[in-house]
């Protein structure tokens, strides 16, 4: 079977193989991978701990792995959250502090495949960490309590995730000449939205509410569907999806908070999209904008 | 090869590059000098494709290089001014990584990158890590990456800055055997004694203009720098006092057992300061054009501004 053009040259992407070769040098990458699972199983362990203390050895605990399988996925979402930016804030106004962006300028490759090498590399890293935690899923399942459905929705949630918050920390390091300005502003900016949604739901609802037949304004969701909180929680399904009676007022049935997940999946992708394009365009040299 | 036409670029008001236009012969080495500021640097990442003028052309051979930018990289192979190397990689794979970079085929790379790493002397380091090499062995390493591609126009910028005199010898003559290998030379400096010994051509450049621009040569006497190194059998002082009475002579400098002439530059100033030094009996040993530094004509077509 022949390999889409498309996959074989990102695959082939040497912005991509080269940053995997040097991430993947040294005991770095091993340790944070450890320490990666180390803790998702601490926490696992923790909680069963706790459990069989109060209601003594389980064999079949559904109840104990929904538990458990909410605190994974919280956790790893947390930890996903922190590490992306940080993976490719640093990627272009690294390549500028050490003064090789124009020599990878002017070579054959294109402003966009070094942006997608960069972004490869950032999601791919963030894909064996999820890949290394697997196994700690799959000790969950001895205790049943959640389905594979809901397991690949939570993974395709991380994957969307890390994408999207990966091209933002490309973005402003291609904005910003110094490595910490780009990561602090795409931290700020990450995890200022996944606490302001929240609060903008409430505050549309509290300011808006005008009596009994109040339909609250469809815009309090905008950044329900930029949060991945909320993706992650419609993609969990029961009980996690509890948090998303907080937009209630708006989507009344549970089909409609269902949704959220994939609406979440559709918004961040074409955020990620605009961001990689602007990307390219901030590190194009000969810009067309430019007058001749 | 290449031909720079009418080239200016600006940065707000301020003109770093004001209409330089020259061109550079295939298999010259083309020295590009001029003081730190003069716009060297700006000409040299426009003609690279790295920055778009304000106004001018470039061509590489019939490739219009800012239209056709992917084309024209494929040709030139551009070396800045400062090292730009990935710390953590070695040194072989540092040459994988821009042979993949330039789509190199992969039968043949490994032969090719050892020959390239066996020119710049770096045979013995290909599994060394660049963080470790010297300076003068990094400088020596991007220049290979240069020509991972095999093109056919060398853009360097200042590629000897900051190295000691043998780093530097070393680095000339890497040059030279890439000029014999057929290689057009685009290299810029401020320091003019570091080009004088390689460069057939050379393009002074100040405060954004091409003052002066041609082979060495023509350059020097174009800039009225032509001097002549006399040397007699007898008084080289009253031989010396005959020499300032000729037309065309501007100065004289009495040395060891002769003297050194500087003319205006035309050829029948030589012819009158011969005979008329012939014609008093002066007994002549050795009548010879010495080459000028590049430094006097530096100064003396900027003034001194340099």
């Amino acid at each position: 079977m022949r390999v889409p053009h498309v996959l074989r040259s990102t695959f082939r992407n040497p912005v991509l193989r080269r940053e995997a070769r040097v991430r993947m040098r040294g005991w770095r990458a091993p340790a944070l991978v450890t320490a990666y699972v180390g803790l998702l199983s601490s926490v696992a362990a923790l909680i069963f701990y706790a459990f069989s203390r109060t209601e003594g050895p389980a064999a079949f605990a559904p109840e104990l792995a929904s538990i458990i399988f909410i605190a994974l996925a919280l956790v790893q979402l947390g930890l996903l959250v922190l590490a992306a930016p940080g993976l490719t804030a640093g990627a272009i106004s690294g390549e500028r502090e050490r003064q090789t962006l124009d020599l990878l300028l002017v070579t054959h490759m294109s402003p966009f495949q070094v942006v997608i090498g960069k972004l490869g590399a950032a999601v791919g890293f963030a894909l064996l960490l999820m890949f290394a935690s697997l196994p700690v899923y799959g000790l969950l399942f001895l205790f049943g309590g959640f389905s594979l459905y809901r397991l690949f929705l939570t993974a395709l949630i991380y994957v969307v995730t890390v994408l999207l918050l990966g091209s933002l920390g490309l973005y402003f390091s291609a904005v910003f000449k110094r490595t910490q300005a780009a990561v602090v502003t795409s931290y700020a900016l990450a995890i200022g939205t996944m606490i302001a949604s929240p609060i903008l739901a409430i505050f549309v609802y509290q300011v808006f509410n005008l009596g009994p037949n109040w339909q609250a304004p469809t815009w309090g969701l905008i950044l329900a569907y930029i949060n991945p909180l909320f993706g992650l929680a419609a993609a969990a399904g029961p009980p996690m999806n509890e948090m998303l009676e907080l937009f209630g007022p708006i989507l009344k049935t549970p089909e409609l908070q269902e949704a959220i997940w994939w609406k979440f999946c559709l918004t961040a992708l074409a955020i990620m999209a605009l961001l990689v394009w602007r990307t390219t365009v901030k590190i194009t040299p000969l810009k067309n904008n430019s007058s001749v | 090869m290449l031909r720079v036409e009418k080239l200016q670029k600006s940065y707000g008001s301020f003109q770093a590059v004001k209409e330089v236009t020259f061109s550079v012969e295939p298999g010259s080495i083309f020295g590009f000098v001029g003081p730190n500021g003069a716009g060297k640097t700006t000409t040299m990442k426009v003609i690279s494709t790295l920055l778009r003028p304000t106004a001018g052309q470039v061509f590489l051979g019939e490739v219009d290089v800012l239209r056709n930018p992917q084309q024209a990289r494929r040709k030139m192979g551009y070396m800045p001014d400062f090292f730009g190397v990935y710390d953590d990689l070695k040194v072989y794979e540092y040459m994988e990584f821009y042979a993949d970079c330039h789509e190199v085929e992969a039968a043949g790379r490994k032969r090719l990158i050892g020959d390239l790493l066996e020119l710049v002397n770096l045979s013995q380091k290909q599994d060394a890590y660049v963080d470790g090499l010297s300076r003068g062995m990094k400088q020596r390493l991007c220049l290979a990456r240069c020509l991972v591609h095999d093109p056919d126009l060398l853009i360097l910028d200042e590629p000897a800055s900051g190295l000691d005199p043998r780093a530097r010898v070393e680095m000339r003559e890497i040059l030279l055997e890439l000029k014999r290998m057929g290689k057009t030379i685009l290299i810029s400096s401020h320091i003019l004694a570091e080009l004088s010994e390689m460069c057939s051509h050379i393009g002074m450049i100040n405060d954004g203009r091409m003052v002066v621009c041609g082979p060495v040569q023509e350059v020097q006497r174009e800039a009225g720098a032509r001097i002549m190194e006399v040397q007699v059998a007898g008084d080289p002082e009253a031989a010396a006092a005959l020499a300032r009475n000729v037309n065309g002579v501007r100065d004289v400098r009495l040395g060891d057992g002769g003297f050194r002439v500087v003319l205006e530059g035309e050829d029948q100033a030589a012819i009158d300061l011969l005979a008329t030094l012939v014609r008093a009996g002066v007994p002549v040993i050795q009548y010879a054009e010495a080459k000028s530094k590049l430094e006097d004509v530096f100064m003396a077509i900027t003034g001194g501004e340099g």
